[in-house]
């Protein structure tokens, strides 16, 4: 044997020692993998089984071609093995990338019970002036500090009391059965400082006439913990035989602002959706004595205590949870490319993670609208006369439009990028296994229907309707709408629900039917949108409204009613708050800020937009009209173009006819031109004014739907009964709120 | 041969005996460990009971106009023969009766329906009108098939064993509400179920009056009442 050849033998033998020791990584890789996808298993086990099986084929294979090298010594056969191996090898670290990952994403979204958070506290102090009493947690000491009642609570209680240990400060506490009672007390002055969750600010902000106070507040120290935050975990019933309840929570700053309690019954296939409105005033589980508030607060306690809360109101045992944050939604949408929404007005909606800035535009028509857009739809209000009520329908409508597309993925791309979307944002206490269950046995029904993809799920939306009220804080002269629930639908919602998952239910459904194509059926609904029973009338004085926007004339009628003095101050061209594309007259600030008791005021000043001595640069041959607010042309000369006389324009030509004709004028450009803003967009989008419903517009809605009359009506004359009048159910919406339409003047000072 | 040159030839071999039996270790670990997988895999409860009746393609059936295939009883087998002979034979007197006589049979019978989502006969009635007819069926006719299958058993539920038609009669001009105008078929019909020892089948519509519509050479129920007026 010559040197060469030995030298072979040896350089052969290292590299299949080499190959050996990569196709250990690959075994060790590739078991892994499977190992840890073996949860999910379920899906299909007899697939499960043959991946493994062909797994292990191959990976003997492998390493039996391996042990041949190191008899046979064959240069081919081991670059033919080394390229076999590296392809095993990459395909077994993708394994474990994409199993690692959806494991990741799964465990973060199921709540076994106690799960790790990350909560903010900050210490708040309020100062109506500016002038900070407490600037510093030093000075803290021996102040009077609000904390919550709830000894549990770690945000409320356990964290800034321990911090305050911590840092040697004395205070006396005084504590609140919630923030919405502490927050008021901090601005009432009854407690100099409080201890609220970070995101306070963005949490009591859609309270209406807190911004102004919530703007006065200052945090002089936040600081971060990592709690265990414990939730009862999911039931063992089995999905699939077993109907079930969801409480599905969407939140938006600690804020529970979307709430439905589902019911899903597996053999009918039907699913319930109840919708609560968030500003419900209901007995809240873990206050003390259960005492009222809104029911999106309970959420900034805990998710626990909105369950309980729901459980309580509706007095149906709730199985599971699911909750998802505004991202979540967005992302998720975003996951599946789109979803169709039918939505009957165009508007400009407000971004997800910028609150206040409206630039995400939802058209009308059937649409694929993106998360943003999707979002955009599920949060609006202010569009519809109903308010509210509209947008738990489209809260609904959003869930079950995603539903069809979630039941339609077949990509497994557009599978992680929803686990990779939901892992961050979404949390339920559904197991792996049910979930899994749940869908296969959802697939083996559409798979039994002639049509590809077929809805079989058959969702019935409800809500629980009710009528807006107010209560009155008289210490800080606040009026905090709120929204009472009917008893009465309270209880069909309930029967409804009790319905879909009770099998041993009495039957009642009708034993015949008759049908024509001439006949329009219409599904009866769950709750009627008013119920005779006693209302509640909560005591709200007659307080100030807020002014910005309305005409100096509407002030006047509205003070003069009530013997109030109105001053003007009028600003002018160049001057602050000064806006060129406002009418004549527009009130732009108010020296008595909205809420505060009529009674205790005499007079008012407001702040108008005067266009007096504007010359807003007229172009040529043209000169400034306040009254029309625009450029005009001067006698003699014309404009060719309503456009020649914007600023820049060419202006005015001189009339060859010499005979004056009607000058065109300006209408103001909008100072964003760019953005497009429809006209039932809030002209102010922080403080959105939306139209007060008429109540006496019919609603289609059949007046009875307790005792459901789901025999078809003719369509040559539909049926749709009016309901009685029906209360104001939109938060700025009180009768308080609406001016007063034959009012005078008052005298102008 | 030198002495080296034979350890270096002995040390190779040792080597890749070491090779081997390790490959050996290794792929009895593989088996064991992959073994122990599909064991898992196999043993693992497949988290739901629930019952979704399986398709048997055997029993489904088609002709040019209608398809039959979720789970069709003998007898609805039987009809929809009958209602391909009278496409065959295109007499529309013989495909109203043979329209009617299947959607009764699919349509009344439960004992095949996986649930109340799954209503019968929807492809017999009035195309652009199906889905409101299932909608409404969902709400009346289907409304507690889920009851009746959890309290008696689908087995012993509502199976269409025979139907009697009257002779059809052609109703001259049929009108949807859209204005469309179509030729109309009139036909009377009664059925009788199979005797269930839980229910009281004959509590339930067991007679129609039906108008078949010609929708441009589709036959289609246009409408039906269990009471003649």
């Amino acid at each position: 044997m010559t040197d060469k050849k030995k030298r072979g033998r040896r350089n052969l033998s290292n590299l299949n020692l080499i190959l050996a020791a990569l196709a250990v990584i690959t075994d060790i890789l590739m078991v892994i993998g499977m190992m840890s996808l073996t949860r999910y298993s379920t899906l299909s086990k007899p697939v499960f089984i043959a991946i493994n099986v062909v797994v292990l084929i191959v990976l003997l294979a492998l390493n039996a071609l391996i042990a041949y090298n190191a008899v046979a010594m064959r240069k081919n056969l081991l670059t033919a093995s080394g390229v076999v191996l590296v392809v095993a090898l990459v395909l077994g670290i993708g394994v474990v990338y994409v199993s690692t990952r959806v494991n990741s994403n799964i465990d973060r979204i199921i709540d076994t019970g106690t799960t790790s958070e990350k909560v903010e506290v900050s210490f708040v102090v309020y100062s109506e002036d500016g002038n900070y009493a407490i600037n510093d947690t030093s000075e803290l000491d021996g102040k009077l500090f609000g904390i919550l009642s709830d000894t549990t609570d770690q945000v409320g209680y356990v964290l800034p009391k321990a911090e305050l240990e911590n840092l040697g400060i004395n205070v006396t506490y005084k504590e609140y059965e919630d923030y919405n009672s502490l927050l008021l007390a901090l601005f009432s002055g009854e407690v100099d400082a409080a201890a609220l969750p970070s995101n306070y600010v963005a949490m009591f902000e859609v309270n209406d006439g807190y911004e102004e106070f919530l703007a006065n507040t200052k945090s002089i120290l936040t600081f971060d913990e990592n709690i265990t935050v414990t939730t009862e975990t999911g039931s063992d019933k089995d999905v699939t035989s077993e109907p079930f309840t969801v409480l599905i929570i969407g939140t938006d700053e600690g804020r529970s602002d979307a709430l439905i309690l589902a019911s899903f019954n597996p053999i009918s296939m039907q699913l319930t959706m109840t919708s609560i409105a968030r500003d419900s005033y209901v007995p809240i589980a873990c206050y003390s004595g259960n005492s009222s508030d809104k029911i999106n607060h309970a959420r900034t306690r805990s998710r626990q205590c909105t369950i309980d809360t729901v459980e309580d109101l509706m007095d149906i045992n709730i199985d599971f949870y699911f909750e998802s944050n505004f991202a979540g939604l967005v992302d998720m949408v975003d996951a599946v490319g789109g979803i169709i929404i039918d939505n009957p007005y165009e508007f400009v909606g407000q971004e997800s993670d910028n609150r206040g800035k409206y630039t995400v535009w939802v058209p009308a028509g059937v649409n694929r609208l993106n998360g943003e857009q999707a979002l955009a739809y599920a949060r609006e209000r202010h569009l519809y006369a109903t308010g509210d009520i509209q947008r738990q329908s489209n809260q609904q409508q959003v869930i079950q439009a995603f539903l069809t597309e979630a039941m339609k993925l077949t990509d497994v791309n557009k599978a992680l990028a929803i686990l990779d979307a939901a892992g961050d944002n979404v949390s339920t206490n559904f197991t792996i296994d049910q979930l899994i269950s749940l869908f296969n046995y959802c697939t083996q029904k559409m798979n039994r229907s002639y049509v590809q993809n077929a809805n079989v799920i058959n969702i019935v939306g409800s809500r629980v309707t009710g009528y807006g009220s107010s209560i009155w804080n008289e210490s800080m002269q606040l009026s905090l709408y709120i929204y009472r629930l009917y008893e009465g639908s309270l209880a069909d919602n309930r029967a409804a629900i009790e319905r879909n998952i009770n099998l041993d239910s009495e039957i009642t459904a009708t034993k015949a039917i008759s049908f024509s194509i001439n006949w329009v059926f219409t599904a009866p609904t769950i709750s009627n949108e008013t119920y005779s029973e006693q209302i509640i009338v909560d005591e709200t004085p007659d307080i100030v409204l807020n002014f910005t926007g309305q005409q100096l004339s509407e002030v006047q009628a509205w003070a003069a009613q009530r013997g109030i003095t109105v001053h003007v101050n009028k600003v002018y061209p160049g001057q602050e708050g000064y806006m060129e594309s406002y009418a004549e007259n527009t009130v732009i600030d108010q020296s008595v800020r909205a809420g505060i008791k009529v009674s205790n005021i005499s007079e008012i000043t407001v702040s108008v937009i005067t266009h007096e001595g504007a010359t807003l640069n007229c172009p040529a041959n043209s000169t400034y009209d306040a009254a029309q607010n625009a450029c005009v042309c001067n006698e003699g000369f014309y404009a060719k173009n309503d456009e020649d006389l914007n600023p820049g324009g060419v202006g005015c030509v001189a009339n060859p006819t010499a005979t004056p004709s009607p000058s065109p004028t300006l209408t103001p450009t909008p100072s964003n031109p760019s953005t497009p803003t429809p006209s039932p967009t809030p002209s102010d989008p922080a403080t959105p004014n939306p139209t007060p419903s008429d109540p006496a517009t019919p609603d289609p809605t059949p007046s009875d739907p307790a005792t459901p009359d789901p025999t078809p009506s003719d369509p040559a004359t539909p049926d749709p009964t009016p309901s009685e009048d029906v209360p104001v159910n939109d938060p700025e919406s009180t009768p308080e709120n609406a001016l007063p339409e034959n009012s005078q003047a008052s005298p102008e000072s | 041969m030198t002495m080296k040159e034979k350890k270096a030839g002995k040390q190779i071999r040792k080597r890749n005996r070491q090779v081997i039996n390790f490959m050996i270790v290794i792929s009895a670990a593989l088996i064991l460990a992959v073994g122990f997988n599909i064991v898992q895999i196999a043993l693992k409860d497949s988290g739901g009971s629930g019952t979704v009746i399986g398709l048997d393609s055997a029993s489904s059936m088609k002709n040019d106009q209608y398809t039959i295939g979720n789970n069709p009883t003998q007898f609805q087998q039987d009809e929809f023969k009958k209602l391909t002979e009278a496409l065959n034979a295109d007499d529309p007197y013989a495909i109203t009766e043979g329209v009617v006589r299947s959607f009764i049979a699919d349509y009344f019978t439960w004992t095949n329906k996986d649930g109340n989502y799954e209503v019968g006969g929807l492809q017999y009635i009035y195309g652009p009108m199906y889905t409101s007819f299932q909608e409404q069926s969902r709400w009346e006719f289907y409304q507690d098939l889920d009851l009746y299958i959890s309290q008696y058993g689908r087995e012993n539920l509502l199976e269409v064993t025979d139907i009697t038609t009257s002779e059809v009669v052609y109703a001259g001009e049929f009108e949807h509400y859209s204005g469309e105008k179509y030729e109309a078929y009139y036909v009377e019909a009664t059925w009788n179920y199979k005797p269930s020892t839980a229910i009281d089948v004959d509590s339930f519509q067991k007679t129609g009056y039906f108008t078949v519509i010609n929708n441009d050479g589709r036959y289609e129920i246009a409408q039906f009442f269990d009471h003649y007026d």
